[in-house]
């Protein structure tokens, strides 16, 4: 409660609260007036029906057919000796909320204990090694915690933040895995790539006057062009983004850190390429190799649809929503025709029209496979959704914001980058998180294009003869997945915007 | 680093640079679209499979599992027809959908607003329960679980009304198995015709009904339920010509018409099959939640204050509902409103999981069939916009009839 107020104080006094006793309570907002008694009478029955039907088929439901085929429902084909890659990624992300707790909510709270009860839960009802894990993932979180809450909190904050951008690429590597092409010549390509960009890097940052540095760019790109491939690719890749990383040096060379930022890449480049030529063999034949897509399934499936999908429809959706605002009229069109088309359709046709029409629309030699398919399929109908939820966020930076940035002397493209960007995109931090959920649910619908999500897998046990006669129990037991994942996201969202102040300011 | 501010390189010029950059975005999108182009052309011709609507007047050679009774469909019609069932049975379930998930959003949405905690618990337990379940979890789980495991009809199905007759068939009110639901249904009898006529008379009582007390209302200043009296005078009317139909002709106009069972067929009534009911009851229920938070935010935005003014000012309660707080809740309803009918409809396509022979569904069988990948894209895809384009042009007109007159 508030402090007491003192006489002299001009706040507003809160209205007083009724009081009521138990009775006296039931009296007035269930029994009177009539209707209200007659709406309590309704809703007590309606209760009692469903507890009585859901109760008494739950006693006698399968429940066994949940843990004897609850690893194909979570994680599909995915190679056994491999699943310990799905494991690290769920230690690393009750790591990373663990600490995201410690930093931003600070205190013990209610929630905290259902989050940990989570792991708690999982390890009781698990047997075998599936309980240390879970053990140890609510160590982790702990420990995470711990440290969190130990850490300062403007720091803390921004290792958070680190935490969950670096977590979903981490996340991605670990369950794909790593693979290259197998061609022995892709080590000396890439530490040529990485030679460019570096030198670029350190060219930039030294020299930002000196524009002959082009001409290097220009000769790499057309020693890629006479060498052929697999050189031409390659070089192609390292003219451009070593271009693009000189330019940025250049522009930003007057900043302190840049020197040393360059130092530290040049002095990393040595033990990159040592990783490169002898490290990085090992390492994917043997405990990172490559899970080809058509292994991912179940719930694993449904997981890296969404994070693949939020991943690469936010640039996408930003470019759509920034294009949608453009002063240039075709950029302008191009944007709302896009965005328009993508809402105005079915998900389902997209995901269909990514199953039937990339094939067809990208020459033989350029086969992608299913999963793919459908997450580009994925990505080309987020980013429309996402567009919208960005420009809303653009519509609500009032316009003194880009009058006050003009009259600093920012150009228009720093203007946006640095002054209304963050702003807008920080407003729409919870209904980019409503979106990812939203994008987690319709997920499912790979199911209908032939893809072994959880859904899919659970039609496959189904169609089991050992399990017939258990669908409730199976849908149920998605439902209620889906149900906990979804609502315990939208719940800590909530929760870290509170403790954020996003929108309060 | 002073320059002369009068002329400019011209590739700094502003007005250069928006040209010229809008100049290189059409030729990457060309260029782009004539790669895709050229790779699809190909493709296709090797397959003989060249964008042709053609096929739309071959046979389809499939049987579709619900046709509406006005259209004549067999496996020998043509593919069009075939399409034509499909975008019937979409609008139908729509239709019906919309009108079902408003009538529960607006209870559950008012429920969550009650000061009775057991109403408004149950309802947002409704509410945060759907929303974070997958739609087609739902549909599967209803059809799948629920609907095609009800007993057969055979054995005990679940009836309302029940009146057994001899030889072992009865008939009831209401029959629900595995196969689906049949319930009574009025059917016109031979003395329709004449009634038809008596229907047209009310129809043209309400709209006189209805303009006269419009007139009125300009008039006087008053403010008379218009809309209530001209569905009041529309049901007068068909009344009186129900039992005038009845007393002439000696036979009442419509009868029920109840589905009797024998043995395992139903016939007589209104059939639903479990496709339709459970792909119905998924999206009402789904659409519902969606929709009663739609209502919950319009009663909760109209702010405490207009009702105590209202009351302040003597308005009765049903008044304050009538003229304070209803414009001000649709204002805010009606657009998300419209937005959560066009998902429905767009969510109607999930019906192919559950076997609906929907759109969708019957386009991709015609492509399994025909192998018509851009021909079958672009209808389906064509009809979904056209509905969006409608409903969003009805938006802009809705927003600019409601748009507040500020002065």
């Amino acid at each position: 409660m508030s402090q007491p107020a003192s006489q002299t104080s001009t706040e507003a006094l809160p209205p007083p609260t009724e009081r009521y006793t138990l009775w006296g309570w039931v009296y007035k907002t269930l029994l009177t007036p009539w209707y209200n008694l007659l709406l309590t009478v309704v809703s007590l029955w309606i209760l009692v029906a469903l507890l009585k039907g859901t109760i008494g088929w739950a006693l006698r439901a399968r429940w066994e057919v949940i843990p004897a085929n609850i690893r194909i429902l979570m994680v599909g084909s995915y190679p056994a000796e491999y699943v310990w890659r799905v494991w690290a990624s769920i230690w690393l992300v009750a790591w990373v909320v663990g600490f995201s707790w410690g930093v931003w909510v600070r205190r013990r709270e209610r929630v905290a204990w259902v989050l940990l009860a989570v792991p708690v839960v999982l390890a009781v009802v698990n047997r075998g090694p599936a309980r240390w894990y879970w053990l140890a993932a609510l160590a982790l979180a702990l420990v995470g915690w711990a440290v969190g809450r130990w850490a300062r909190p403007r720091k803390g904050g921004v290792w958070a933040t680190v935490q969950w951008v670096l977590y979903f690429p981490v996340f991605v590597l670990l369950v794909r895995g790593w693979g290259l092409p197998e061609e022995p010549a892709w080590k000396f390509t890439v530490a040529v790539q990485l030679a460019v960009v570096v030198a670029s890097l350190v060219a930039g940052a030294w020299a930002p006057r000196v524009p002959w540095v082009a001409v290097g760019h220009l000769a790499v790109l057309a020693a890629g062009l006479v060498l052929g491939p697999p050189w031409r690719g390659a070089l192609l890749i390292a003219a451009v983004v070593g271009f693009m990383v000189w330019q940025a040096a250049r522009r930003y060379a007057h900043l302190a850190g840049i020197k040393r930022l360059a130092l530290q890449v040049t002095l990393a480049y040595l033990p990159l390429l040592i990783f490169v030529f002898f490290a990085y063999e090992p390492l994917s034949r043997t405990w990172l190799a490559k899970v080809n897509s058509n292994h991912w399934g179940g719930l694993l499936l449904n997981i890296l649809i969404a994070v693949f999908g939020i991943m690469f429809s936010f640039p996408l959706g930003v470019a759509f929503a920034l294009g949608r605002r453009s002063s240039l009229p075709v950029v302008r069109l191009f944007s709302i025709l896009y965005i328009e088309f993508v809402r105005g359709v079915p998900f389902i046709t997209i995901l269909f029209m990514a199953q039937v029409m990339f094939p067809i629309l990208l020459p033989p030699e350029m086969s992608i496979d299913r999963v793919v398919r459908a997450i580009m399929g994925v990505i080309m109908f987020a980013a429309a959704y996402m567009a919208e939820n960005v420009r809303g966020g653009l519509q609500a930076i009032p316009k003194g914001q880009y009058e006050a940035a003009h009259a600093l002397g920012l150009s228009a493209t720093q203007t946006m980058l640095l002054i209304i960007l963050p702003q807008a995109l920080r407003n729409v931090i919870p209904v980019l998180v409503g979106q990812f959920i939203g994008l987690l649910k319709d997920t499912t619908l790979v199911t209908i294009v032939g893809l072994l999500d959880i859904l899919g897998v659970a039609q496959s046990v189904l169609s089991n003869p050992t399990w017939i006669g258990t669908q409730r129990e199976v849908y149920l037991f998605v439902a209620l997945l889906f149900w906990v994942l979804s609502y315990g996201m939208s719940y800590a969202s909530r929760r870290l915007e509170q403790a954020l102040g996003v929108g309060q300011r | 680093m002073w320059r002369d501010l009068t002329w400019q390189n011209f590739w700094r010029d502003e007005r250069f640079l928006r040209v010229f950059g809008q100049v290189v975005f059409v030729v990457v999108v060309l260029v782009v679209g004539r790669f895709l182009y050229v790779n699809m052309y190909t493709a296709l011709e090797q397959r003989s499979l060249l964008p042709d609507f053609g096929f739309l007047n071959t046979v389809a050679g499939f049987d579709i599992g619900e046709v509406p009774s006005f259209i004549d469909y067999s496996g020998a019609s043509p593919n069009k027809m075939a399409f034509l069932v499909g975008l019937v049975n979409t609008l139908r379930v729509s239709a019906l959908g919309i009108v079902f998930a408003t009538i529960v959003g607006v209870i559950v949405g008012t429920a969550r607003v009650l000061p009775n905690p057991l109403a408004r618990g149950l309802a947002t337990a409704y509410v945060e329960f759907l929303r974070n379940v997958p739609l087609l979890v739902l549909l599967v789980f209803w059809y799948r679980g629920v609907f095609i495991v009800l007993p057969r009809l055979a054995e005990t199905p679940l009836v309302w009304g029940r009146q057994d007759l001899p030889d072992g068939k009865f008939r009831a009110w209401l029959i629900l198995s595995n196969r689906g639901m049949s319930m009574a249904w009025p059917v016109g009898t031979e003395s329709w015709p004449a009634y038809r006529l008596w229907l047209w008379l009310a129809v043209l009582a309400a709209v006189a009904v209805y303009v006269g007390l419009t007139w009125y209302a300009r008039r006087t200043g008053r403010a008379p339920l218009t809309l209530v009296w001209a569905v009041a005078a529309f049901f007068a009317v068909a009344a009186l010509g129900f039992l005038v139909v009845q007393a002439t002709t000696g036979q009442a106009p419509l009868r029920w018409a109840v589905p009797q069972v024998k043995k395992r067929l139903v016939a007589g009534g209104l059939k639903l099959s479990p496709e339709f009911l459970a792909l119905l009851s998924g999206l009402v229920i789904y659409t519902g939640a969606y929709i009663a938070e739609v209502v919950r935010a319009g009663l909760q935005a109209v702010s405490k204050g207009q009702i105590e003014a209202a009351r302040a000012l003597g308005l009765t309660t049903f008044q304050t509902l009538r003229f304070v707080v209803f414009p001000q809740a649709l204002r805010v309803i009606v657009p998300p409103l419209t937005s959560q009918y066009l998902n429905l409809t767009k969510n109607s396509t999930l019906a192919v999981a559950i076997g609906y022979p929907d759109l969708f569904n019957v386009a991709g069988t015609i492509f399994n069939q025909t192998g018509r990948s851009i021909e079958v894209i672009v209808i389906i895809m064509g009809v979904y916009l056209s509905f969006s384009l409608i409903t969003s042009a009805f938006m802009n007109w809705y927003n600019r009839k409601i748009r507040l007159v500020e002065r």
